[in-house]
């Protein structure tokens, strides 16, 4: 729990102001039902004065009514606004912290691997980033000033109550635990059930959208039957725990107003009894009740912070668990800068060497690591060392930033982000109009993107329209070749597309790279012929290498393009 | 739509709860009597045993009052639980009823709908009904009971007082519901922008890898921080809201009995024989009333927010449900028979169809005129470029669309005639695009069905080629496969049925050449005496067929018989 002290350290002086401002607001708000005690007793002897006429008795205590009216209202516009001081500090302080985790959880989020995120439910990750650090931002914020209001209400307001009636405030004080433990169990109850509805929900949100996701695949094989029988299961599931979590949610509100409510009891039977002997006065009777209604706030919080506090201890171990992975791949402090590509870069392990402005094709079985050489290339995986040389320079050691800006790639699995088709080609560098429809031309996608109804605007990705497999492709080839890096790597960017529209589209982008590298991972054999140099994995293993001519007598080679004579 | 026709519509998801409804409608009176009756016991008390020094009587009021403590504590449990469990058992059955109702439309609802629109439709607009059932509706009938028993009381003890109160109120209402629209406006920007924040951090979490590959890690930071300080800005308005909101509720309570005190010297300095008496235990229950008057108000306008987003949700769902799956499949139709049908009568025959998908332009006709026909027996091959519509005449043979215009006839009867599931599971379609459920590769490759051959030599030659094992895990979307893997699963899939027509979509197009000559060679043995239909734009793939047709622009250019 410590090293969250550090996020609340930062605001110490809030804090302090904040409490200033709430030891003030309790001050006034414990002084305010005396001046109505000192109001209802004058009223009563007024209405005592009337019946014996004493007009001069009157016009006094109508004179002092009248300023005791005045101070009630003067002393509640001022104590809000020192209510207002409060909570606008100590709240804000809470939101404060909030905006500082989730930016501390992003930035480390975002330098993690692509296996960290393998492992991972995404949906666990966005509920740490939200709902965890809600519970923090629950501690520093509405924890903080509650703990202290319900404190400070206590010392102001018991001492008077005390002074009222000792007896009477001794009997509220012995039902007020038992009101707090309640809240505190059944709140805890809540929190639990709501947990257990929540993880539901979720799982039932993630059966509807792969369902959804899948629906081609459900329908032609009519699945619909099947699919409907699972769903009915956990939605029945969910009924139950809902209504667990109606009846047990019943409880709280009554519970806070029936603290009050026996309050009341005690006061018409202790207090009752003190009038009729004199002790006791109809205003203290009036303050007594006021006094009452200012601690069920205060008691009723007192239950919650609890449940509060547990909930961030929760929350906080599960954020740690976040922030202190480590990333397995990041720049170690011998990192070297390297910001151009002169040569030749060159994959050891396969004693291949790869020119500057060349081309080159990676063909293979299914499964023979193709992909995995891209992944590496870009460093997202692990390597040993000089397993890849540029210029000489280890690979390994080069720092991220500047080997990410040297090497691009187009990954095989073409994910758009939901926003428009511009923001997306233009996602990795701000392009203006013009620049962004010209490299929609260079991957044949201009003329489809304008039969969409809002064009480039076209909004795509989960939320917007459907692409289909081709589309999304050469939207995703059009981002990356907005970068125009010295080396480009394309996995199978093409596959969804017929050989003859992937070969003008190959051909496009190799006109307009033509002084730079582009490797090129494919399956479509008959369109990289004239490449520069051909790779041909099978197993992990490179076994064999060079262009088309020398190829044509290889077996493996020979193999890949049985088929296309 | 209006309101009352939004409730006509929903009203019917009641009806199996109207008991529930009856009981809840009976117990309004008497919680909101037994709520608003506590001051005036205490009135009653003061002003006659107390005033009177008559201490045996006092004990009669101590216990009705304490009596009528607990039963309203119990009858409120009961409501809220009513209330509550009412609305689950709702939304529980109005999901089903979503998700049945999703099932049944056609492929070109799912073509316009994004996937999330519909997943937010049947969980968080379902959900916020059920808590604006709850939280809103329920509240505000419960609250406008308890706020008619309170008046009720108040006119009965003093008529004078009572409209004084009630015209000092209005302007603390209006005052009330100002800062309360200001703090719901705040609060629903701030979530709005929390929902900006959070699509973000998703969006960056699933597209990592292209967030790395193409450098743009810090370029997120900067953005990510952008949306975070919009996030801080529209809280920190809602935090000030809030604190005006709460300091000035506060302030009014006070307020209020400053007002009270005031017009009760009024009343009295004004005292005349003829008026009525204001005693001092009336004054104690109007400092009571004005205060639980306050209670309702509090959140009046966080009330009716919630009752106005259920309408929204309601509208949304409603809108959901009256759209219509446009091809109506029918379920009772014909079954098709492939094991006893006339060889001379061809399975497949499109007669001049015409298509185009539901909103496209009239000029952007997928499908002008193709006519074709295929014998049982047969194998066909469709070629053609991307986009030129072969895809979209498997599409109508399977009925995940209608033709617009021409027909199509299944074994010489028209395709609209078949029971459209039974039609689906008897012509298996291998896709160019598979989708993965999370489960081993047994259950994806078994989809639930019954008729499966998991033992058949066809199926156990894929499963070899793809080196996995049946029982091998597979994650949703498929992370831990190969593409090329995820097309063998496709075959298998389609296979383990032992289908008598087969159809495949472009189905190898992520598979190496030296694999697809495998499947082509346990295709070619499989298909043998069988009827297939092969989508490919490699020519090599359809060197087996009888018939060859050459799509273009959605006509058939090129019929080829070899």
């Amino acid at each position: 729990m410590l090293w969250i002290l550090n996020y609340l350290k930062k605001y110490s002086r809030g804090y302090w102001i904040g409490g200033i401002c709430l030891i003030l607001v309790n001050l006034l708000a414990a002084y305010i039902p005396q001046l109505v005690k000192i109001s209802f007793d004058q009223l009563e002897a007024m209405s005592d004065f009337v019946f014996v006429n004493d007009i001069n008795q009157i016009v006094n205590l109508n004179e002092s009514l009248n300023n005791l009216v005045l101070w009630i209202v003067g002393l509640a516009i001022i104590m809000s606004f020192f209510r207002i001081g409060s909570r606008q500090i100590i709240f804000g302080i809470g939101r404060q912290i909030e905006v500082d985790l989730k930016k501390d959880i992003f930035n480390h989020l975002v330098k993690m691997e692509p296996e960290y995120f393998e492992q991972r439910r995404t949906g666990d990750l966005i509920s740490i980033a939200t709902n965890d650090v809600q519970a923090i931002r629950g501690l520093g914020g509405f924890a903080m000033l509650n703990l202290a209001n319900s404190i400070l209400a206590f010392i102001t307001v018991l001492p008077l109550m005390f002074a009222l009636h000792v007896n009477l405030t001794w009997s509220f004080l012995a039902i007020v635990p038992c009101i707090i433990v309640l809240i505190i169990t059944f709140s805890g109850k809540i929190k639990k059930y709501q947990n257990i509805v929540q993880e539901r929900l979720g799982e039932l949100s993630g059966f509807i959208e792969q369902n959804l996701s899948g629906i081609y695949i459900i329908k032609s094989y009519g699945q619909e039957d099947n699919e409907v029988k699972r769903f009915v299961d956990r939605n029945e599931t969910l009924r139950v725990d809902y209504l667990r979590l109606a009846w047990i949610r019943s409880f709280i509100g009554p519970l806070m107003r029936v603290l009050a409510s026996i309050g009341f009891v005690l006061l018409l039977y202790l207090g009752g009894k003190g009038v009729i002997n004199g002790s006791f006065s109809t205003g203290d009777f009036a303050a007594y009740s006021l006094y009452i209604q200012r601690l069920i706030w205060p008691v009723t919080t007192l239950g919650w912070i609890m449940t509060m506090v547990y909930r961030a201890e929760v929350s906080q171990k599960r954020i740690a668990k976040i922030l202190d992975i480590e990333p397995l791949i990041k720049d170690e402090v011998d990192s070297i800068s390297k910001t151009d590509f002169r040569n030749s870069l060159v994959l050891n392990d396969f004693a291949v060497s790869i020119n500057k402005s060349s081309t080159v094709a990676i063909i293979g079985t299914i499964g023979s690591g193709k992909s995995v050489l891209a992944h590496k290339l870009m460093h997202l995986k692990p390597l040993k060392n000089e397993e890849f040389l540029i210029d000489g320079v280890d690979l390994k050691k080069i720092n991220l930033n500047d080997l990410r800006t040297l090497i691009n790639l187009v990954p095989q699995e073409n994910f758009l982000f939901s926003t428009s088709i511009f923001n997306n080609i233009s996602y990795a560098k701000d392009l203006n109009k013009q620049e962004v429809i010209e490299l929609a031309k260079l991957v044949n996608m201009h003329e489809e993107i304008m039969s969409f109804k809002d064009g480039y605007e076209t909004i795509v990705g989960e939320r917007g329209v459907t692409l289909s497999g081709g589309q999304r492709q050469r939207i995703a080839i059009a981002r990356a070749l907005a970068l125009d890096s010295e080396i480009l790597i394309l996995d199978d960017a093409l596959s969804s597309l017929d050989d003859s529209t992937a070969g003008e589209i190959l051909s496009n982008i190799l006109y307009k790279r033509k002084n730079k590298t582009t490797i090129f991972i494919t399956h479509k054999i008959g369109i990289v012929e004239d490449f520069d140099q051909i790779l041909v994995m099978d197993k992990q293993e490179m076994v064999e290498a060079g262009t088309h001519q020398e190829l044509l007598h290889k077996p493996l080679y020979q193999q890949l393009r049985a088929m296309l004579a | 739509m209006n309101d009352w026709k939004l409730i006509k519509l929903i009203a019917p998801f009641l009806k199996p709860y109207r008991l529930q409804l009856i009981v809840l409608m009976v117990l309004l009176p008497l919680s909101s009597f037994t709520y608003s009756m506590q001051p005036l016991v205490i009135q009653k008390a003061v002003d006659g045993p107390l005033a009177n020094s008559e201490f045996s009587f006092l004990w009669i009021y101590v216990l009705t009052l304490g009596v009528t403590v607990l039963v309203n504590f119990f009858v409120q449990v009961y409501q809220m639980w009513l209330v509550n469990s009412i609305g689950h058992n709702l939304v529980t059955d109005l999901r089903e009823k979503l998700f049945l109702h999703l099932e049944s439309m056609s492929m070109s609802f799912f073509d316009r709908t994004p996937v999330g629109k519909s997943v937010s439709r049947i969980t968080s607009d379902v959900e916020q009904l059920a808590e604006s059932f709850a939280g809103g509706l329920a509240m505000v009938i419960l609250d406008a009971f308890n706020i008619a028993g309170i008046f009720f009381f108040m006119f009965y003890l003093n008529f004078k007082l009572s409209i004084l109160i009630l015209i000092s109120i209005i302007p603390i209402i209006f005052c009330s519901i100002y800062f309360q629209e200001k703090y719901r406006k705040a609060n629903l920007k701030s979530r709005e922008e929390l929902a900006k924040l959070n699509s973000f951090l998703q969006q960056n979490i699933v597209g990592i890898s292209v967030v790395q590959v193409l450098n743009s890690a810090k370029k997120s930071m900067e953005k990510f921080s952008e949306g975070n300080k919009k996030y801080f800005k529209a809280n920190d308005d809602c935090v000030k809201a809030d604190a005006q909101l709460s300091a000035i509720i506060e302030m009014i309570s006070f307020v209020v009995i400053a007002a009270m005190i005031y017009f009760c010297a009024k009343i009295i300095f004004d005292f005349d024989i003829d008026k009525e008496h204001i005693s001092i235990g009336v004054i104690l229950a109007f400092l009571y009333y004005t205060q639980a008057l306050f209670e309702p108000l509090k959140n009046l306008t966080d009330r009716f927010a919630i009752v106005q987003s259920a309408f929204t949700a309601i509208e949304r769902i409603v809108e959901l449900l009256e759209e219509e799956s446009e091809s109506k499949p029918n379920k009772e139709g014909l079954k098709l028979d492939l094991k006893s049908i006339d060889l001379k009568c061809p399975i497949v025959e499109f007669d001049n169809v015409w298509f185009k998908y539901s909103g496209a332009l009239d000029t952007d006709w997928v499908l002008r005129g193709v006519s074709f026909k295929v014998y049982p027996g047969q194998h066909l091959a469709i070629v053609g470029r991307t986009g030129s519509g072969k895809s979209t005449i498997i599409k109508l043979l399977t009925r995940l669309y209608s033709v617009n215009k021409g027909q199509i006839k299944i074994n010489g009867i028209n395709i609209d005639d078949y029971d459209v599931e039974d039609l689906r599971k008897k012509i298996a379609v291998i896709h160019q695009d598979s989708y993965i459920f999370s489960g081993d590769l047994e259950s994806n490759i078994k989809l639930g069905r019954e008729n499966c051959d998991l033992d058949s030599p066809v199926i156990k030659d894929f499963i070899q080629i793809s080196n996995l094992s049946l029982d091998q895990k597979l994650s949703e979307r498929a992370g831990n496969i190969s593409a090329g893997e995820e097309q063998l699963i496709n075959f298998a899939r389609a296979l383990v049925t032992n289908p008598e027509f087969v159809i495949l979509d472009e189905a190898t197009a992520k598979i190496d050449l030296r694999t697809e000559s495998f499947i082509q060679r346990i295709l070619n043995k499989y298909l043998e005496g069988r009827t297939s239909i092969v989508i490919a734009h490699r020519l090599e793939t359809i060197k087996n067929s009888d018939l060859v047709l050459l799509v273009e622009n959605g006509r058939i250019n090129e019929k080829d018989s070899q």
